[in-house]
């Protein structure tokens, strides 16, 4: 999550457009920016899992067999204008992308509401979701600042014996014995290039810069990693 | 409120000015661009602001954007009916969605903000 305020502060301080793909150590949920801390926290089968709070706002997300996205865009491009539009337009490339590995996955098309939103982002339903067959198997969130935005969200692959009652995309095709570190490369390296020809930016795989490091140090000493972050709400 | 008698800065807030208190909130643009709005995050009474720095957050379809102070100085009543019910924010953004009143320690800053008219053709300007 520091990494991902850092790119935004990239994007807002010097035009850096960056497009990141991670994996989480240990099944983590992230709570969404304005969620109270208080929810689900006696939960018998969520109550030990780790939890950091996101600057993005929806719902939390339960991080254990998905790939995790963020793409930050500064504020001079024309795609950080709209916030609905940028949900479709890389949501786009990903229907493309997982199109090409055989998994036909679409827009949810309507937006499902309730009063009581539930409190795991694979529970609620945006018209903008991926679904496989009417099951959510991706949702993003938001954070912008100064103009620039920040977009991540989570690709749910197999399904988590911490919600069972969200099946994972390669359960749900069975093609399960895919969740491997090379498709996941082949997968991360496709949704990559269709979204850089959607956006019309070329490609180039870099690391952090120093002072991206050093801003990410910052942010998780100061402030990710703290409760009073974490418990904010 | 009579749009003819507000103030509006390029981050898409509205003052209306009575002395040397403003009432601010954001503008009907600002709220088309945030659509859904869910959630609001509003700044304490007695504490101060900047101009141009962060004084509240809204969330809208799952996206949290910063609410930018138009003047500095003191935070002297909040509306905080919004909390609850973010819907004048959408219904009645120049009215009863005003966010703020501040006391300003720099009156001056009102004179880099735009009229109505100013405004009005800066937005048709950000819409292309």
């Amino acid at each position: 999550m520091a990494v991902d305020e850092a790119l935004l502060e990239s994007a807002v301080s010097q035009d850096i457009c960056t497009l990141r793909w991670y994996r989480w150590k240990e099944p983590t949920i992230s709570l969404g920016y304005f969620q109270s801390n208080e929810t689900e926290v006696q939960n018998d089968t969520w109550k030990d899992l780790p939890r950091v709070r996101r600057l993005s706002g929806g719902g939390a997300i339960l991080h254990h067999y998905e790939l995790t996205y963020s793409f930050a865009i500064p504020a001079c491009h024309p795609l950080s204008r709209s916030l609905p539009d940028l949900y479709l337009i890389i949501h786009q490339p990903l229907i493309d992308a997982l199109s090409k590995q055989g998994l036909n996955v679409e827009f949810r098309g309507t937006s499902v509401t309730s009063q009581t939103e539930p409190f795991l982002c694979f529970g609620r339903g945006d018209e903008r979701d991926l679904v496989y067959q009417g099951k959510k198997i991706l949702g993003s969130a938001q954070r912008r600042r100064r103009g620039s935005v920040v977009q991540h969200g989570s690709l749910l692959l197999l399904t988590s014996d911490y919600a069972p009652h969200f099946p994972g995309l390669l359960n749900q095709t069975g093609k399960t014995s895919l969740y491997q570190d090379n498709f996941l490369e082949t997968l991360t390296e496709e949704f990559s290039k269709a979204i850089s020809q959607t956006i019309d930016l070329p490609l180039q795989s870099r690391n952090l810069t120093d002072d991206e490091f050093a801003q990410a140090t910052e942010l998780e000493n100061e402030k990710y990693s703290l409760p009073a972050w974490t418990s904010r709400k | 409120m009579d749009q003819g008698n507000l103030k509006f800065t390029k981050t898409h807030e509205w003052v209306n000015v009575e002395g040397d208190t403003v009432t601010v909130g954001i503008t009907d643009f600002a709220v088309n661009q945030l659509t859904d709005l869910v959630y609001i995050e509003l700044p304490t009474v007695g504490s101060t602001c900047e101009a141009g720095k962060v004084f509240g957050e809204v969330e809208s379809v799952k996206a949290v954007s910063d609410l930018y102070s138009p003047v500095s100085g003191e935070i002297t009543e909040v509306n905080s009916a919004l909390v609850d019910d973010q819907s004048p924010l959408s219904d009645d953004p120049f009215g009863s969605g005003w966010i703020t009143k501040v006391k300003m320690s720099n009156t001056s800053e009102l004179d880099q903000f735009m009229n109505a008219d100013e405004y009005r053709k800066f937005c048709e300007s950000e819409a292309h």
